[in-house]
């Protein structure tokens, strides 16, 4: 962090305690980004960014008002605070914003890295970039690869005119792979990739797993090219961790976000309380678990505990800041978080992940007669309409499964349906459990990507709408 | 008006470039954007909240040789940006060469005054914006039994500048705003719109919140239709988001050169049915993607990339061309200041026959009107296959409209669809976010529903 940071902090609250504000937090970062390309044996890019720079909440007459600057001196401090003072003023409505009463620390938190990333001799992580893409490459009839390393080191502090201070610092490192064949004008790409909270140690222990996992792409991406699509249709579907976690993450997680559910914009509004799945589905929303993001606390400062939302297939609470928390009357429960200083406070997931099941993955797939096995090798992704509750997933490479074996493989495939109808109809769940995160990406909402983790077990749903041709 | 770190970042750009020359680079390029933002996010009818500030992005693209190193990021003063260019050296020493590697842009100009700076949007104080998102929720609150869920506006005022040590400078400034609203009713009705422009216009603004009103309404009673095979009509913003997903990157020379385009090798064939042609045209006055200079500060141009169905070139930004021993066509665009240019499109148009939407609607026999989707972006655009799920549309039997429709997934592979099923547009041309189409109408889509 830089230096001077603390002494604009506590500029920016005397400032706006000296102008009469009822409450204030300041939040300050310093954030830097290593990106690493590597594309069909060139290096396409390697970047660093940084992102430093301070932006402070007031509250005045009961209204809310947020400004930021990249600029640190003393002129662009004040006319930040005079902004955002101004801008609560503009906000100024019928109803007095209220923040929910939360137990402030003052606390330092760092995730364990032995070796700092961000500090390792560039060419060495040059090195492995190229390692792993000439890797893959020794794949024949490959079109395309295209290898990533991804670094982030994350410092944030927020302050607040209760005299709470929480300092938060992290590191993220990461590897990506996408191989792309083509036959017969027909192409196929397969990606997969791995990040953990850690420092460059566990690149180094990890570096043949990061070879083998961008080989095994480019075979699969190679075989994926001559696969079917399936039929469009309805099967019982057998969802990896991964497409788990991305499936809970966008179906069920931003609907339970307090402030979608405040606005009438989440399908899971009047539901508290209520049966959506069955007795053996627990979920929740946890800062600290082995594979995820590291959220200590969120950016408001409040401690980021293990949030319970469907417990034994009962919907038991939302994710909320404080301002949400008090509106919903729940309790904050440390999910206000910040893409960077320069945005306003959503309420965001941080790792959202099922509890598993004891249900080995042989027993998963032998009770099925007609289904598909789905991966989240190749996935795109999903999206979800909280408010009807309807969502589409374009999910990675998939079998079939007949008679209870997995058979051919399938490629192109989507799914879509209800929240509350899929929920209802998960079926069993494996005995594994896995929780990832990713250093290339995150969740995105409002104009703001937060970096997010996600995962349960091998989890098998019936009835779900597959598309296809 | 821009900050003072911005004047001295411009004021001292050259001796800037020319230290970094002296550090050991063989070439430098320096490209700022300095961003004033307004922000007011409303939930249930009431302002929550406004966020304002400023904040410089300052980006260095270094090559030693044949060597390159990018830094950059949010900067706080004037120190920021020389770490930032110390980083892009530091980088630039470990890369590996490339051997395709001919030189930054040679030329930094814009040949033609392109309205994209509203000054009335840039002198907007908060209270100003504050009376559009309430007229916006004013127009939902008409509807009965129809209830504002939120709306988000972000008004942007940007001055851009570009430089680099071949080709002399260009800088500029550009307005933008956005404002998305959603409305629901009912237990699992809603719908969302939004408007984006390079300029705030009230009454468009008012017409697509009413529009979200009527729809959030109609909403309510939607479900999904049998799995079969319909005719569809996709409205102008759901064309834009599908064919920015699954076609626009084919158009780029960088996935047709790595063998990511599925129209590599297709130049001069006819791809598509006569009846369409798209253009790229960044001179469309207040378009979101309208822009006289590109990210590596070339001049825009337009042009025709289909023309009666007939592929006539792709998009190339200054790396891609000179690969091909071409000139760049100006699509040279950036994620950051830092990053590396890939080529994108900046306006589409789509040219097409079109006819009015009610005598279009009269000869379907089976057809869907899909007026909002969701994840059409995870289509695959090297095999060009669509996946999307309609939230919102109107299902059409017999030549009318009997009841709207959601939860159905849309599947298709867009060359055939564009090539052969593609009957022509609906309606008049509008200009959707980057995108000015009719809507479009497909014949034959497989979706599936229920």
């Amino acid at each position: 962090m830089k230096e001077d940071l603390g002494f604009w902090i506590d500029k920016a609250l005397s400032l706006a305690n000296s102008m009469n504000v009822e409450f204030a937090d300041v939040r300050a970062q310093e954030y830097k980004y290593e990106l690493i390309v590597v594309d069909n044996g060139r290096l396409k890019e390697y970047s660093r960014t940084l992102r430093s720079g301070i932006g402070i909440r007031v509250v005045v007459d009961g209204s809310q008002g947020y400004s930021y600057t990249s600029l640190l001196e003393e002129s662009a401090i004040k006319k930040a605070v005079e902004d955002a003072i101004k801008s609560a003023r503009a906000s100024k409505g019928p109803e007095r914003t209220e923040l929910a009463e939360y137990n402030f620390y003052k606390d330092r938190a760092v995730s364990g890295f032995s070796r700092d990333p961000i500090e390792v001799d560039p060419s060495e992580k040059v090195s492995l970039t190229f390692d792993i893409n000439n890797s893959s490459r020794e794949v024949q009839e490959l079109s395309s690869s295209v290898t990533r390393l991804g670094i982030q080191a994350d410092h944030r502090i927020v302050a607040n005119t209760l005299g709470g201070w929480i300092d938060v610092e992290s590191r993220l490192v990461g590897v990506a792979q996408m191989s792309a064949a083509q036959e017969a004008g027909s192409y196929e790409m397969v990606t997969d990739s791995v990040s953990r909270v850690a420092g460059w140690e566990f690149v180094e222990k990890s570096w043949n797993d990061f070879e083998s996992m961008a080989i095994k792409a480019s075979k699969l991406a190679r075989e994926v090219v001559r696969a079917k699509h399936p039929e469009a249709g309805t099967y019982t579907v057998i969802l990896e961790p991964e497409v788990v976690g991305l499936f809970l993450h966008e179906a069920l997680g931003h609907a339970s976000e307090g402030d979608l559910v405040y606005s009438d914009s989440s399908v899971l509004k009047e539901k508290l309380g209520q049966r959506l799945a069955p007795e053996y589905v627990t979920i929740v929303d946890d800062g600290l678990v082995d594979g995820g993001y590291f959220v200590p606390y969120d950016d408001e400062g409040v401690r980021k505990n293990k949030t319970v939302v469907v417990e034994n297939g009962i919907l038991k609470g939302f994710l909320t800041s404080r301002e949400t928390a008090s509106k919903l009357n729940l309790k904050p429960t440390g999910n206000a978080r910040v893409m960077d200083y320069s945005h306003p406070l959503l309420v965001r997931q941080t790792n959202y992940y099922m509890l598993p099941g004891d249900y080995t993955i042989d027993e998963l797939i032998e009770d099925v007669k007609l289904g598909i096995y789905v991966t989240h090798k190749g996935a795109r992704g999903g999206e979800v309409d909280p408010a009807a509750g309807t969502f589409t997933f374009n999910v990675g490479i998939s079998w079939l499964i007949e008679n209870g074996e997995r058979k051919e493989l399938l490629r192109g495939v989507s799914l879509s349906g209800s929240i509350l109808e899929m929920l209802a109809n998960i079926d069993a769940l494996g005995k594994e459990l896995r929780v990832s995160t990713s250093v290339f990406g995150g969740c995105g909402k409002s104009g703001q990507l937060v970096r997010v983790g996600d995962g349960g077990p091998y989890t098998r749903v019936k009835g779900l709408t597959v598309g296809g041709v | 008006m821009t900050s003072r770190l911005f004047e001295e970042i411009l004021s001292k750009s050259d001796s800037i470039l020319k230290r970094t020359l002296e550090s050991g680079a063989s070439e430098a390029e320096l490209h700022v954007v300095e961003t004033r933002r307004i922000r007011i996010d409303a939930a249930k009818g009431i302002i929550e909240r406004i966020t304002t500030g400023t904040r410089i992005d300052a980006g260095v693209r270094v090559v030693i040789g044949k060597r390159k190193g990018n830094a950059g990021g949010i900067i706080s003063r004037i120190e920021d940006l020389y770490k930032v260019i110390d980083d892009a050296l530091k980088i630039a020493k470990v890369s590996r060469e490339d051997p395709h590697w001919q030189g930054f842009a040679t030329k930094l100009e814009a040949q033609r005054y392109v309205e994209i700076y509203d000054k009335g949007l840039a002198e907007a104080e908060p209270k100003d914006l504050v009376d559009v998102v309430k007229a916006s929720i004013e127009q939902i609150r008409e509807h009965k039994d129809v209830r504002h869920s939120s709306t988000l506006l972000v008004a942007a005022n940007s001055q851009t500048f570009i430089s680099n040590t071949n080709g002399g400078k260009v800088e500029g400034s550009g307005t933008s705003i956005t404002v998305s609203t959603s409305a629901s009713s009912g237990t699992e009705g809603s719908y969302y719109d939004y408007y984006i422009s390079r300029k705030l216009n009230v009454d468009k603004i008012i017409e697509m919140s009413k529009n979200v009103g009527k729809r959030a309404k109609e909403s309510s009673e939607a479900k999904p239709v049998e799995t079969g095979t319909y005719t569809v009509i996709l409205e102008p913003k759901v064309v834009a988001g599908v064919l920015s997903s699954v076609l626009e990157p084919a158009f780029s020379a960088e996935n047709v050169q790595q063998g990511r385009s599925p129209l590599k090798g297709k130049l001069g064939e006819r791809i598509f049915t006569e009846k369409i042609t798209i253009k790229d045209d960044p001179f469309i006055p207040w378009n979101i993607g309208s822009t006289p200079f590109d990210d590596e500060g070339v001049a825009t141009q337009a042009k025709e990339i289909i023309s009666s169905g007939v592929l006539k070139t792709f998009l190339y930004d200054n790396y891609t061309a000179k690969k091909e021993g071409r000139e760049s066509t100006g699509n040279g665009f950036k994620r950051s200041p830092w990053s590396d240019p890939s080529p994108r499109p900046t306006n589409v148009v789509i040219e097409i026959e079109s006819d009015e939407l009610d005598n279009i609607i009269r000869e379907v026999k089976k057809g869907v009107v899909v007026g909002l989707t969701i994840g059409e972006w995870l289509s695959n655009p090297i095999s060009g296959m669509l996946n999307a799920t309609v939230t919102f549309g109107y299902l059409v039997e017999q030549g009318e409209i009997s009841r709207t429709v959601k939860g159905v997934i849309i599947s298709g592979n867009i060359y055939d669809a564009l090539k052969d099923k593609l009957k022509g547009g609906a309606g008049r041309r509008e200009c959707v976010s980057s995108y000015c189409t009719p809507a479009l109408v497909i014949e034959g889509f497989r979706l599936a529903g229920k």
